[in-house]
């Protein structure tokens, strides 16, 4: 369908144009008045050729209206009348009547097009629905029949057909597991079908390839992993994604080695897809510690998250390092993978990345510095909140008295709460010592958590 | 005299062509801008798999806001088709904007809900907030309902704003109706970002007269059956798909619907959230985020999805609809002169260079333009100079590019989202499509007149609205709803 939409876009562009070259070639050349006479002086050449007209004032621009008075009734009189009297000759007129004659032309090919468009589409969408229907059964009984049958599908070396093979093929298989879903990719081998699919990837166009590299990640063709590394560079971001989730599929020694030397920023988008894959198809990386010294900062995010996920509690050293990393978004990063491996000695590094984490007046103007501070602050009191014993009394305290964050505060004050022993009674004192604002929040907290 | 005449002739009558030749290009060049856009979004979608971000750890937090007043009728069935939206982590508020009605008891009693307490902080000032509820239900635990004093829909979205801690928010009319994946589509732009922040997306919004509704979804979707709400089809069709598409691409987009549009909150709280002295409230908050982000220094995009994701009413009298665009005329010129300070402003790149101008231009310029073109040709026509064959030649120009501006947008919807399956609907759409230009082009161009009016008056009222219910087509049977004052109003430009 998409080729469809460039073809008509195309097409119709060059008809287009093509159109406009004519209508303006005919309509010119076919114009005395255009090919004898310069515009400019069209009113004054006509006053010399006809001494008996008389001037009127005009309705069109400062030109002069002429009426003839004299000469024999003609139709061609009539007309040359009518064109003198209202300017029919005047280079307006002539775009006008152009862009008339092509926006009719242009009309009308719209409207042709669009009335067969829908009913070829409308017979392809038929068509291809009863095709579907076909498969579905004929791949259902090719499951459920015997191992060695030898199986006919309806019209598959037909390209359109062919295509909505694979195409139920791979939902299919995407679907199943175990003894059916080998069943699904022995037939895919079999058929040569994997052939169609690295074609795709010698396609010029961009969508195709990248569908050719779904297919074969997903029939696991681990020999076409050479051929679409090529891609895991690429400029065009999609193609660019879709190697790279190709080649965690089929790359079992060395699934993320394309990190190793990624330039271009890894978007969530793309992480979120290759954690996706990672999980989907079980894969077990050792260790993503490798990719947590990289020049590159969303490649080092992706590798903490990674950890944290993975619950990787192994690497927290290497975790906790980045908190000293210049990127604030790194080390919110760091700072939520450590809070998720809860471990209890964490609570110094909180502490230390909370005092450093502070506003800046000189970089008051930044739209989001101060909100990174803020938001990494946040992050590591509530990376205390599983950790914090009557130890953090004292830096709670020096929170209370000294946080401008809401937020923050109202995070502390729960906390606190949950101390035992000694967290409630501290914050009876600290609310005869708060301003208002402080008291506020921690009355409501009380009884948010009374309730 | 004579010559002063002559030369005022003559600057009007060049003048009007000049301009009519400079909208018909820009509407042409935008048409193609969208057509390379949009080839190039379907090709990238069509082997999109949303569902990742459904069981995603790293997918991000959404709350949906709508605003409701006097929504009793249909807010129950409202929130139960915001809760069964396709999205983890998410939540649903609902601000009750001082409703006269029953909608509270109604919502209280279909949700099982209790007043709880929420300490949050008031970053945006809005009116008092009364109550906040909570379901007793955990099957409804997404859902938060707002009671609050009444101060209008930029108010109401204000006070959801500060309850929430998500990252994103979502901002819709409660009537309108979501597809399940919409938010799932419209989060995924916010994670592409490279470099440079995504501080909002928007969606298409789509006209829902006379579809099949069930239980809060639709389930058939048939082209309007009455004339006006049809013509709007195509206006939308061409608006969203054939201008905003191309406008995203430049990244110059300069308005997300009020119906329905996603923001990163840290950046409207910055802003200040939604100004709740203007009608045009929606464009108004994406103009200043944009020049937030601009005198910030920090690289930002505004994004347009093409998705049909979003279904609302379109109105189907003429009171309504000139009342409407009424409003959006007051809405752009509020934008456009609040932040005159962007015109061809270089600091501000495309939003200054070519956003702003162009919407002054042609947003809000051309209508007055056309006017005076009109009331000029009037002058002439009765002191009884017409060049009759010229202007007969002009309007049919006019006629036809309008006409076939409309048929580009119907082939657009054919050979991308073909959400009108019937045949006959489409000719309907190309038979309306000739109309449209006679029969309700005039009454936008009196409605965007009247806008111009009130705003040089000081009026800032939203008016009086009447509004039919979705069910009107099915059961001809009408459900008015009345709105007074400077209250939400659910179609939005």
């Amino acid at each position: 369908m998409k080729n469809r939409i460039a073809m008509t876009i195309k097409s119709l562009t060059i008809l287009s144009f093509l159109a406009i070259m004519a209508i303006v070639l005919a309509y010119f050349s076919s114009s005395k008045a255009w090919a004898q006479q310069p515009l400019a002086a069209n009113s004054e050449m006509i006053s010399q050729a006809m001494p008996e007209i008389e001037e009127s004032p005009a309705a069109d621009s400062g030109q002069t209206a002429i009426a003839e008075t004299n000469g024999r009734v003609t139709v061609k009189n009539l007309w040359k009348k009518f064109v003198n009297r209202y300017q029919i000759a005047s280079l307006k007129v002539k775009i006008l009547v152009v862009i008339i004659i092509y926006l009719l032309f242009s009309l009308v090919l719209l409207f042709i097009f669009i009335i067969i468009n829908r009913t070829i589409k409308t017979r392809e969408r038929k068509q291809a629905k009863n095709i579907r229907e076909t498969y579905q059964e004929e791949l259902t009984s090719y499951l459920f029949g015997e191992e060695n049958q030898v199986f006919e599908f309806t019209g598959i070396n037909h390209s359109f057909n062919r295509d909505i093979f694979i195409n139920e093929l791979l939902s299919l298989h995407n679907n199943l597991y175990g003894e059916a879903a080998i069943r699904l990719r022995d037939l895919y081998f079999n058929l040569d079908l994997y052939k169609d699919s690295l074609r795709k990837i010698d396609k010029r166009r961009w969508d195709i390839k990248a569908k050719g590299f779904k297919e074969l990640a997903q029939m696991d063709v681990k020999d076409s992993s050479r051929q679409i590394s090529k891609y895991v560079s690429s400029r065009n971001k999609i193609l660019r994604m879709e190697s790279q989730l190709a080649l965690v599929k089929l790359n079992e020694e060395d699934p993320l080695f394309f990190l190793d030397d990624f330039k271009y920023e890894l978007t969530e988008w793309e992480q979120i897809n290759i954690l996706n894959t990672l999980r989907y198809h079980e894969i077990n990386i050792d260790s993503f510690e490798r990719w947590m010294d990289n020049s590159n900062d969303s490649v080092v995010m992706f590798s903490v998250k990674l950890a944290g996920l993975f619950k990787h509690i192994q690497s927290w050293p290497k975790v906790l390092e980045l908190l000293e990393h210049e990127n604030p978004d790194v080390r919110l990063v760091a700072i939520k993978t450590l809070d998720m491996f809860e471990i209890a000695e964490n609570t110094g590094p909180f502490i230390e990345i909370y005092m450093k984490e502070q506003w800046l007046e000189e970089k008051k103007d930044d739209a989001f510095y101060n909100i990174y501070m803020d938001r990494n602050r946040l992050a590591a009191i509530h990376a205390l909140k599983s950790v914090a014993t009557a130890d953090e009394i004292p830096f709670f305290e020096y929170v209370l008295k000294t946080e401008k964050d809401f937020n923050i505060l109202k995070k502390a004050v729960g906390i606190l709460l949950e101390i035992t022993p000694g967290g409630p009674d501290f914050v009876d004192q600290a609310y005869e010592r708060a301003d208002p604002e402080l008291r506020k929040i921690i009355e409501n907290t009380k009884q948010i958590a009374a309730q | 005299m004579i010559e002063f005449f002559k030369a005022l002739q003559f600057i009007v009558e060049n003048g009007i062509i000049v301009i009519t030749i400079f909208i018909f290009g820009s509407y042409a060049a935008l048409a193609l801008f969208s057509a390379a856009a949009m080839l190039r979004y379907m090709r990238k979608n069509s082997f999109v798999d949303y569902r990742v971000l459904l069981s995603s750890p790293l997918a991000p937090s959404i709350s949906v806001i709508a605003p409701a007043f006097n929504e009793g009728k249909t807010i129950v069935d409202n929130i139960r088709s915001l809760l069964s939206l396709h999205y983890n982590d998410f939540e649903v508020i609902i601000i009750n904007d001082g409703s006269t009605d029953d909608s509270l008891e109604k919502v209280i009693k279909a949700y099982d809900l209790e007043p709880v307490k929420i300490l949050y902080e008031e970053k945006l000032k809005t009116k008092p907030v009364k109550a906040v509820y909570k379901s007793r239900n955990k099957a409804f635990s997404k859902l938060m309902f707002i009671d609050k004093e009444n101060g209008g829909k930029a108010d109401a979205l204000n006070a959801g704003i500060n309850l929430t801690q998500k990252e994103y928010i979502s901002a819709i009319d409660v009537d309108s109706i979501l597809i399940e994946d919409a938010l799932l589509i419209m989060a995924k732009p916010f994670l592409e970002g490279k470099g440079d922040k995504i501080i909002a997306s928007g969606g298409v919004i789509r006209i829902a007269n006379s579809c099949k509704i069930e239980d809060g979804r639709i389930t058939d979707i048939r082209l309007p059956k009455r004339f006006l709400p049809r013509i709007q089809v195509l206006e939308y069709t061409r608006a969203f798909l054939m201008g905003r598409m191309a406008w995203s691409k430049l990244n110059g987009l300069l308005l997300i619907s009020g119906a329905f549009g996603m923001f990163n909150r840290d950046v409207v709280i910055n802003c200040g959230g939604y100004n709740t002295d203007l009608v045009g409230e929606d464009m108004e908050l994406i103009v200043r985020m944009r020049r937030y982000m601009a005198e910030h220094k920090e690289k930002y995009r505004v994004i347009y999805i093409p998705d049909p994701l979003c279904w609302t009413e379109a109105p189907s009298t003429l009171k309504v609809l000139t009342r409407q665009r009424d409003r959006w005329t007051r809405g752009t010129m509020e934008s456009l002169f609040k932040h005159f300070k962007l015109f061809f402003n270089p600091k501000y790149k495309t939003l200054g260079l070519l956003g702003h101008p162009y919407w002054f231009f042609l947003e809000w310029l051309a209508p007055i333009i056309e006017f005076i073109g009109i009331v000029y040709f009037i002058i002439i026509a009765i002191l009884g100079y017409p060049n009759w064959p010229f202007f007969f030649l002009l309007l049919a120009t006019v006629y036809l590019f309008a006409v076939t501006l409309s048929f580009w947008a119907v082939l657009f919807e054919e050979l991308s989202f073909h959400r009108y399956k019937r045949r006959r609907e489409v000719v309907k759409m190309l038979l309306t499509s000739l109309l449209e230009p006679i029969f309700f082009h005039p009454v936008v161009l009196f409605s965007t007149l009247r806008g111009n009016f009130k705003f040089f008056t000081g009026e800032k009222t939203w008016g009086k609205m009447e509004r039919q219910g979705f069910k009107e087509d099915e059961n001809n049977k009408k459900e008015i709803k009345e709105v007074e004052g400077e209250t939400p109003e659910a179609v939005s430009k």
